[in-house]
This record gives C-alpha cells, structure tokens and sequence, in this order.
C-alpha cells in the first residue's frame, strides 16, 4: 500500500511542477479605477495576419490593434487613419494619400511609405507571394512619389474603393516584421499586442505613442475565451467578464451590474434557395415561400424577437443606402402564395429540405418554423442540420442544396454586400442571375457622386426583393452587457469592438 | 522485465502507426476544407486560395499525411491549421490543465469510491449500503455533460459560488486553479466513483471471507489492522484494473468535460480541431490520447506487480 | 503436566438465521490439562470448529457464544472484553488453520506475516522479531529460513505452508495451540512429518494442543486424551487407551469400525448408516438415535444425560446410565500398559 501512496503523491508533484513551468505568472492587480478591461471572444481569431483573416470575431478584436489608411466610423463612413487626408481624381482612378505626420508601429518605429507600399504588395501578390485578396483585380499601382506621398491608381473606377482601405481589407504591415505577421503582430493602433493563447485569451495593451494623444483610456485588453453562450452570462454575472454579448433570455439577469447595450449588426440573416434547382427556378415558387414565411415568428423563435425585420439584403444600419421601402413588401399571404404556387405548376405543393449548420442554433431554430408554416401551402420542408465544415463544403463550396439558412455578415461597403448577387460573383452562392441586377451594380461601381450611388444601391435591392433569390428575414441584434464601471461604447455598423473610447466610469 | 519493456515499446509503435492510418482514413472521406472552415462564408476567394496553396492543402492528403509521418520521425508534430502554431506548442500548452483534470478525478475517485466501498461492505446489507447502491446507480446512468450542465446550474447560478470559463493556471493562482478545476474533475469522477466503489464493495465482502482473514484476527490483530493490511490490500487488485479503465474513461471525459465548462485543454482542442479539419493537430492528438492510454495501461500492469506479489511481469 | 489450563463448560454457540436461532455447539464441556494433546473427532458440521472458534472469540455473525463458559487460567473467555481477547489471541491462544495456503495472506511475505505477530503482542524491534522470525522457521524445520522470510506464499509448497503457519502460531510461544485439521489438505508423508513436529513442540515448550480432526488413526497417533463430538454436543471423552479399546458410545465404536484396516481384506469398509443431522433438525430426544443401531424407544424421547466416571471419562448416552458402575470399573480395568493400536484392536 505504501508504495502506491509514494507514486501517487510523486505524481502529483511532477504534475504542479509540469503545470508550473508551462506559463509565466501574472496576477490580477486590484487598481483603484478600473483601467483593464476583459472582453468575451466568442471564437479564435483565425488569423492574427491581418491580411489572412477573414473572420468578422478576428477584426472585432484586431481592429484595435491595426489600421488601414483608412479606418471605420460609427455611421459606416471611413476617416483618415494612417493616412491623414486623401484626394481621389476626377476620373475615379487615381487616389493620392499623405501618410499621417509622426505616425509609430507598436514597435516604436516610424511609418514609411515603403511600409504601405509593402503592404499592398503583400495584399495584390507584388512582392512575389500569391494575392491575398482581390484588391488584386482592382488595384493597378501603388507609386510613392516622395517620403510622404502614396499614389494608387485603379484598373477600373470602383467606388467603393476608400472603404476598402481600412484595416479589414487592407492593414498597413510594418515591412521589417514579415515573417512574423502572424505570431507576433505590429500594427499602429490604439492598442498593442501582448499574447495570444488559443481557447484560452488574447491580450492587448495600450499604446502609449498612438497619433491620437487623447486615445486610448485602457492600459490593457484581455479577450477571454468563451464560446458558451450561457457560461457567458454566468461570467457576465459574476464580473469575470466586463464586456460580453449576452442572449435576450438572460438580460435581466445581468442587468444589476452591467449596463445592456442593444446593437443592430449590420448582418442579413435569410433563408437561401439554389437559385439553379427546380423548383427555386422559378421566381413564382421563391415568392410564394416570401409570402408565406412570417419573419416575426422567426426573430421570435431565433432572436427571442431582436431583430428588425429586413426585405432586401441590406440592413437598416447602412443608413442612407439601406432601401426602407422594401420591408414589409411580402406581408404573410396564404392566399397569394397558393395562387403563385398553382400558376407554377405547384398547386399540389412539393417536398423540399433545408440545409442548415448546427454550429449555430439560430439556424435550425429558424428552419423549425419556417418548415412549419410552409405546410400552410402544402410544401413538406425536412430540415437537414449538418457540421459547419460540412456545410462550406457541400453548400457554399459545391452549391449541393435546395435552401439553407444563414447570415452574411456586414461591412461598411454597400457594394460589398450586394455583391455575391451578381452572375459570375464567386460567392454567388446561391447562383442568382438576373442582368438588371448585374447592370445596375456595374453603374454604381463606376459611378462617384455617392448619393447617385446610393439610389442605384436602393435600385439593386428593390430587384432582390422582387426576384427573392431568398427570403430576407432580418438584421438580429445583439445585446452587450457592458460593466458598469466602464463607459464610452460605441456602436460600428461592422463587427468592430471599439475599445479605444471605452473609459472608466467614475 | 526488459523483455517485458520492449514488447510493450513495440505493442506502442503499432498502436500508434495503427491509430494514424485510422485518423488519416477518416479525415479521407470527411468532407470539408479547413480554410474554408476557418474564413467561412464570407471570406475572399482569392484569400482562400493562396492560404491553402501555402499550407499544402492543395496537394492530395497522402501527400501530407507523409510529410506529416516525415515530421514525426524527426520528432516534429507538424503546423496546426486552424491556429497557425506548431501542434507541440499547442498540446504543451494545454497539457497542465487536462493532466491536472484528470489527475484529479482520479483522486476523487480513489478517495471517495475506497472509503464509500469499505464502509459499504462492512455494514452489507444495512440501509445506507442500500441507500448508496441507488445513488451509484444514478451516477452511473447520467451523463457527463449532463451532470456537467446540472452542476454549472446548481453551483453557478443558484449559489453562484463557480463561474465557468474562469480558469487560470496553477502557477497563477492556485486556489482558483483548484476552485475551477473542482466541478469539471468532479463531473468525470461521479460515474466512475459509481463504478469504482462497486469493485471495492464487493473485494472487501468477497476478501473479507477468506480464510487468511481469519488468520490474521487469531493473531489478534485488530478489525482495523485487518481491514487495512490485510483485507484492502487483496481487495484492491481487481479495483486496480479497473482504475485502469476508469483513468481511460477520464481522459475521454477531460473531452466532453472540457467543452462543457470551456477548459482550454486538449479536449476541447481536439473537438475545435475536428470540425475545423486541422489534420495535424488532431493526428497528433490521437496519437497522444493513445499514448497515454497504453502507458496508462504499462503503469497499471507495473502496479499490478507491485500489489500482488503472485503476477510477474513476463 | 500440571493443572487445567482451559476449562469449557456448557459451551453454546448459536447461529441466528432467518430460521431462528440454530444451536452449532450446545453443552461442551471439557477440560484441557497443561501440556497435554487433546484430540477432538467427529464428522464434518459436529462443531469441532466452532467449538474452537468460540475458544478463540473468532466466531462470526451471525454466530454467537450464547451460554456457558470458558475458563483460560481463571479467566472466562466469554465475558472477556474485544481487546483483552485481541491481547490473548495469537499470544496467549493459537490457531492452525484447515487449508495453509489459503490461511497465509497471498500478497505479504512470509516473513511480514511472521513478524506481524511478534508486533502485535511484543514490542520487539524489527530487528529482533526478524531475528525471531528466522529462528522459529528454523525450529518448524524450514531450510533457508533466511531467504525464505521475503517468500510469497504462492511460492511455497501445502508442506512448507503449514509449517509457516505453525511457526506463526508459535513464534509467541503460545500456552495453547488449536490445530484444526492441519493436516487434512496435506498427502501422507507431509502428514506424518508435520504430526512429528507438533508432538515434537509439545514436548519441548509444554504447549497444550487441542487437536481437531476427523481421522481416528491420527488421534491415536498423537493424541493423550479424546473428544469424540456428534451433533454439537460431546458424546464421549476418554483417554486414548479407553477410548479405543472399550468405546462406549454406539456413534464411537462406530466411528473405529470405520476406519479402513490395511491388514484385512475386508469386502467392505464399515460405514454408519443415515446422515449427519444438520445443526437444529433433531428437537427432541438424543440426535444419534435414527442412525444408532441399538436405540431404544426411550432414546427419541429423551435428551440422554452426560455421564462422567471418576476417571474423567464420559459419554452421553441411555444405554450407560444403568450400568454406569460396572462401565466405571470397565474402564478402570482398562490396560495403561499396552500400547493403543487401534487398528490391531479392531
């Protein structure tokens, strides 16, 4: 019997001393005003590369770490970032920067041109590599005429080109740190990066020499992992987390001390159809389904009724481009929708399935009622819920499906959100094809005048809501819980954590 | 016993060159793209493009399942996909937390199935052996994640004395290690104390008759003396194959427990892993979850030697 | 040989079964004189093992010592607290077991096992008790005593284990040694060899054996004084000399009868007939009588009485109680001179 004691306990100690020399000890300081702040992050960035990322969650969090020439506003717009002003040619072709005066990378050395240029050539696949993006199939040429000048000329004018130039698209690399990008990122924003462990947490620190001497007003940014919605909230509760976004059910709960922060996401949550397939060949059959899907049922059973009701692909947080006419243009319409079925061809209604993901429960939950209101009109929806990787393969990759529900995310570009409608789109996962819609985007690509854009955008929707290549359902909302001992929240029509102006409350 | 050494070297290189042809095939026929999975929908084809030309993902799996071999005899886990860090990196990481969990269970097990057995046995047939009967049963039946999800409720949102997701290392803070290692560990443990204290139970009643028992109590030695040199000690050999198996069930519990209180260990690493198809790191992971498992089943066999003098290792 | 060194008398050892209570052992008496070797015989379930459980305390529920008495010099066993007997046990009292290997602790070594004993009730150091331990192997005739103290049990032969085992019982240097069967598991030559060394400690350290065992030709081998038990109860006592060549009880002399002779071409061995009465199912009346072949009508009816002679003979039975003097004098006449052999006798 001793003996195994011995083993057990000499196990034991190896195992405290494993554990103890695998990280570096760092205990949480008790400061008077709190000036560090820990964040929920929901998922792991897929890239620390800003240029190799994707994911809306990366940016969320990277956002305050890099920046483009440009960066995003609170209303959708862009501003000068590590440029300081730009002039964009009559033509639409050429934009001409001034790199900002006195601008520093984290590393404490200062921006060069050649940095910038560095960058695109990274971005375009100039400096040898393959592109990284298809800046590639817009940008021509970045030339620096002189140690603060940078002039980029277009292959074609593309309008939407300035909001291409944030850190989402487009981050300003410090030429000198290639190789490391990815483990060790230098960028020029507010904050700097400190560490990442996967599943575990990613922190920032403040940057002291930031050209913007007032920002930012946290000395340091933990994101901590947690992709459990419920322990979130558990951990909102408890004050392990200062900024999470929390599900509708458990507001009250965490209300006492945090402040709750309802924020529309800028994102198109649908119902897609293969646009290819019989029956969602016919435009007949995808409005009939549009007149039957009662999208408050929806929101309600997904969203717990935090949404707002969408007609087209475009959220009413683009503002001015967003079409608000288009809302409410199917009103549930049993009637209707069996006349349209009949006229199809498809009066006796037909048996179709949906194709969902299960990483989100948002979808399948949708599914649900969607597949039971369309017994209404006698189609038999079976609901398919498979893995996410799955679904890339098979539905957005092979287009093998007859409808899915998901979200597309938003940016700050209009063109970019409309785009995957377009013919020959790559993303076009739905294989829509309808030439007006196609002209009417190339009219807005070219054209610079942005309220002349803007109609053209509300022209563009108008088509996808007649045509229902899917049945827009709506922009969800999320519900941050934010400490009440911080302050300064502020609202992006992207998925973009603004920490910068986040300050303590006294 | 170097005989025995070197057949178990060779049972374990089978094993694990066994265990990596499984993992390869079934990664043939998964379907997915791991940068893909990664960028998701909204993600620039051109972008998808050059990183899986850079990652060699364009290349046939066999192609980098050998590269992959070819890494592991230099001793190189290889690259994980989805986190863009050398796989090593990421196991070593995660280690600590899932050794210390498991490690953990173990002793829960050990030292509440042991004590709970003895005393059951002793008072066979009695009430409260009748009473923990049941309760074992119930341990049994349910679920890890399920009690899991029922401890979370109970100890984070009625008494609001845990908050998952809270972990910090033992280097950081050790009580807060221990707090938040507690309920997870315990999770694991339940079912297996269930099982554990079963074998103990009846070694005790089943040693407790024989007649060496006897014996030792007409030499006057005490119940307790006889209890704990004699009875428990032969009792505790069948437990010990058990507790075998049972330390094989709470490394696959450190899995489904890790993802149910959001423990950054090599559970939840290889559940992100698999549906993110990072082929590497999960290769590895297997091959380490093996490994574990066979020299798990090399220390039992040695503490099998050990407790009972009448098997030697051949 | 001087004086008695354990005295039980009107033993009852009941177990308590969801039948009621099931009397094993109801009224032994019997003494047990220094230095002397006491056999007890009978057939398998007559209680001769409970019988020496219940002297060791070592009865187990859900049996129990319900009444009678037993006296180990003076004091009475029966009313003896746990740890008092703890003290007795193993020092003062010892036991050798039915089946050695089964008795010795399969995963501690010979030589723990010895000096567990010496712990227990001497506070001698390792050292010492080691020292101890080498020596009482050597005295039960173990060769290589030394290597053999960090042996297993398994390693050991039926032979060498009950030699261990007597060793152990020993090694305290008991005042009474309770063999139960010792040799039963053992073949022959192993038999005799350990029958020598018992007689051999007998004579060496005075120890009082009682010897437990259902075969005559071993009690006649060894044994000073015999014990035949039936049923739990005693039906007859005597010395050795008596009780082979004038047995009294009709179980007795059926008992000898039995005993295969080697010299006869007997066609068949002699057997008693019927079976052995469990514990309990005989109520009234002697419980030898369905199987006796000289049962009187009286016999089922009556509870014979246990008739003791001057001599210290005794022997439960009806047929007795008449002629109880002319026995008396039977046995007095009884031969010292010549030499028990039973097997010639008969």
């Amino acid at each position: 019997m001793r003996k195994v004691w011995v083993m057990s306990v000499t196990f034991a100690m190896l195992i405290l001393l494993i554990s103890g020399c695998s990280s570096n000890g760092q205990t949480k300081k008790q400061g008077e005003a709190k000036k560090e702040i820990t964040v929920r992050m929901m998922a792991d960035p897929d890239y620390l590369d800003p240029h190799k990322a994707t994911a809306s969650l990366t940016f969320q969090m990277l956002l305050n770490v890099y920046e483009g020439l440009m960066k995003p506003t609170p209303n959708g717009g862009v501003e000068p970032a590590v440029a300081e002003s730009d002039k964009i040619s009559k033509d639409g072709l050429t934009y001409t920067f001034k790199l900002r005066k006195g601008i520093k990378f984290h590393d404490g050395n200062p921006v060069t041109v050649d940095d910038v240029k560095y960058s695109f050539d990274r971005l375009t696949g100039q400096s040898g590599g393959a592109p990284l993006s298809d800046l590639s199939q817009i940008i021509k040429s970045v030339k620096t005429p002189d140690q603060e000048t940078i002039v980029i000329s277009l292959k074609k004018a593309y309008s939407p080109f300035l909001s291409q130039l944030t850190a989402m698209n487009a981050a300003i690399l410090e030429k000198s740190n290639d190789s490391k990008q990815n483990t060790h990122p230098i960028g020029t924003g507010p904050f700097k990066f400190v560490e990442y462990k996967p599943q575990n947490k990613l922190v920032l620190e403040k940057f002291a020499d930031y050209w913007d001497e007032d920002l930012p007003y946290l000395n340091k940014v933990t994101f901590s992992y947690q992709p459990d919605d419920d322990a979130a909230s558990l951990s909102v509760k408890s004050g392990n987390l200062d900024l999470s976004g929390v599900t509708a059910n458990k507001v009250d709960e965490v209300k006492t001390n945090n402040n709750i922060i309802e924020q529309n996401n800028n994102a198109v949550f649908l119902m897609g159809f293969n646009n290819d397939k019989k029956p969602f060949n016919d435009e007949r059959v995808r409005q009939a389904i549009s007149y039957v899907v009662n999208k408050d049922d929806v929101i309600d059973a997904a969203f717990s009724g935090h949404g707002s009701k969408l007609g087209s692909n475009m959220s009413p947080a683009m503002g001015k481009y967003f079409n608000k006419d288009l809302v409410d243009y199917y009103q549930p319409n049993i009637k209707k929708a069996k006349a349209l079925l009949k006229e199809a061809g498809y009066g006796n209604g037909f048996s179709m399935t949906i194709t969902v993901s299960s990483h989100n429960k948002v979808y399948s939950e949708a599914a649900q009622v969607i597949a039971e209101e369309l017994k209404e009109v006698g189609i038999d929806a079976k609901i398919n819920v498979i893995e996410w990787a799955k679904w890339l393969d098979d539905v957005y990759k092979k287009k093998n499906y007859e409808a899915t529900i998901i979200d597309f995310t938003g940016t700050i570009s209009p063109f970019e959100m409309l785009s995957r409608y377009q013919t020959n789109d790559p993303s076009n996962m739905m294989n829509f094809s309808d030439s007006q819609f196609d002209s009417l985007m190339k009219q807005a690509m070219k054209e610079n005048d942005d309220d002349q854009r803007a109609s053209l955008y509300k022209q563009a929707q108008k088509v996808l809501t007649e045509k229902a290549p899917a049945v827009f359902i709506c922009d969800y909302q999320t519900e941050w819980a934010l400490n009440k001992q911080f302050t300064g929240f502020k609202q992006y029509p992207i998925y973009y954590l603004d920490m910068a102006h986040i300050k303590p409350a006294n | 016993m170097l005989a025995y050494i070197i057949r178990r070297l060779g049972l374990l290189i089978l094993t694990l060159v066994f265990i990596s042809i499984i993992t390869f095939l079934v990664f043939q026929i998964l379907p997915g793209d791991p940068v893909q999975t990664m960028l998701g929908p909204d993600a620039d084809p051109i972008r998808i493009k050059t990183l899986r030309h850079q990652l060699g993902l364009d290349q046939p799996l066999y192609i980098q399942y050998g590269h992959l071999i070819e890494g592991f005899i230099r001793g190189d886990l290889g690259q994980s996909i989805r986190f863009s860090m050398p796989v090593r990196d990421l196991i070593f990481d995660r280690l600590p937390l899932t050794l210390s969990l498991a490690f953990m269970s173990l002793i829960i097990v050990i030292f509440v199935s042991i004590p709970l057995g003895v005393i059951a046995a002793r008072r066979e047939n009695s009430w409260g052996d009748l009473l923990l009967s049941i309760f074992t049963q119930f341990g049994m039946a349910i679920p890890s994640f399920f009690m899991g999800m029922i401890l979370i409720l109970l100890f984070g949102s009625v008494f609001s004395l845990f908050s998952p997701g809270s972990y910090v290392p033992w280097s950081e803070d050790f009580w807060g290690a221990l707090g938040s290692l507690l309920l997870p560990a315990l999770t694991i443990a339940i079912p297996q104390i269930a099982v554990s204290y079963r074998y103990v139970r009846n070694g005790v009643i089943e040693q407790g008759q024989m007649d060496y028992v006897r014996t030792a109590r007409g030499k006057g030695a005490s119940e307790w003396k006889t209890l704990s040199h004699h009875i428990l000690r032969n009792s505790l050999i069948p437990v010990l194959t058990i507790l075998g198996l049972i330390l094989a069930e709470v490394v696959a519990g450190t899995i489904v427990v890790e993802q149910v209180f959001s423990l950054p260990g090599i559970g939840q690493l290889l559940i992100t892993s698999v549906s993110y198809r990072d082929f590497p790191v999960v290769q590895g992971l297997v091959l380490y979850i093996a490994f574990v498992i066979v020299v798990i089943n090399f220390l039992v066999d040695i503490l099998y030697s050990v407790l009972d003098p009448r098997i030697r290792l051949k | 040989m001087t004086g008695t060194i354990l005295e039980v008398s009107q033993l009852k050892t009941s177990f308590f079964t969801e039948n009621g209570e099931v009397p094993a052992v109801s009224d032994v008496t019997f003494r047990l004189e220094k230095g002397e070797i006491l056999g007890v015989v009978g057939e398998s379930g007559c209680g001769k093992s409970v019988t020496s459980l219940s002297i060791m305390g070592l009865v187990e529920q859900p049996g129990k010592v319900v009444g009678g008495h037993i006296a180990f010099k003076g004091e009475d066993l029966t009313q003896a607290s746990a740890k008092k007997m703890r003290q007795i046990r193993g020092n003062d009292i010892a036991m050798i077991y039915q089946d050695p290997m089964s008795a010795l602790n399969p995963v501690h070594t010979i030589g723990a096992q010895l000096m567990e004993c010496l712990g227990l009730h001497h506070k001698a150091t390792r050292k010492s008790a080691r020292r101890q331990a080498i020596e009482c192997l050597e005295r039960v005739g173990l060769p290589q005593a030394e290597q053999l103290m960090h042996y297993y049990p398994h390693q050991l032969s039926g032979g060498m284990c009950q030699r261990v085992m007597i060793a152990m019982a020993m090694i305290c240097e008991p005042e009474v040694l309770i063999a139960d069967e010792p040799t039963t598991a053992l073949d022959v030559t192993i038999q005799a060899q350990i029958l020598e060394l018992m007689k051999t400690l007998n004579r060496e350290f005075n120890t009082s054996i009682i010897f437990i065992t259902h075969d005559l030709g071993v009690v006649a081998e060894i044994c000073d004084r015999v014990l035949v038990m039936y049923n739990g109860r005693v039906v007859e006592q005597g010395t050795i000399h008596t009780l082979f060549k004038a047995p009294k009880h009709p179980y007795t002399k059926g008992l000898i009868q039995s005993v295969p002779d080697v010299r006869e071409k007997k066609q068949r061995l002699y057997s008693i007939p019927g079976m052995v009465p469990s514990p309990g199912e005989i109520k009234k009346g002697c419980p030898f009588a369905p199987r006796c072949e000289r049962a009187l009508a009286q016999c089922y009816e009556i509870e014979p009485p246990f008739i003791k002679y001057e001599n210290g003979d005794a022997v439960r039975c009806l047929l007795y109680e008449a002629e109880k003097k002319e026995v008396t004098t039977h046995g007095r006449i009884g031969d010292f001179t010549r030499s028990p052999q039973p097997k010639k006798v008969f």
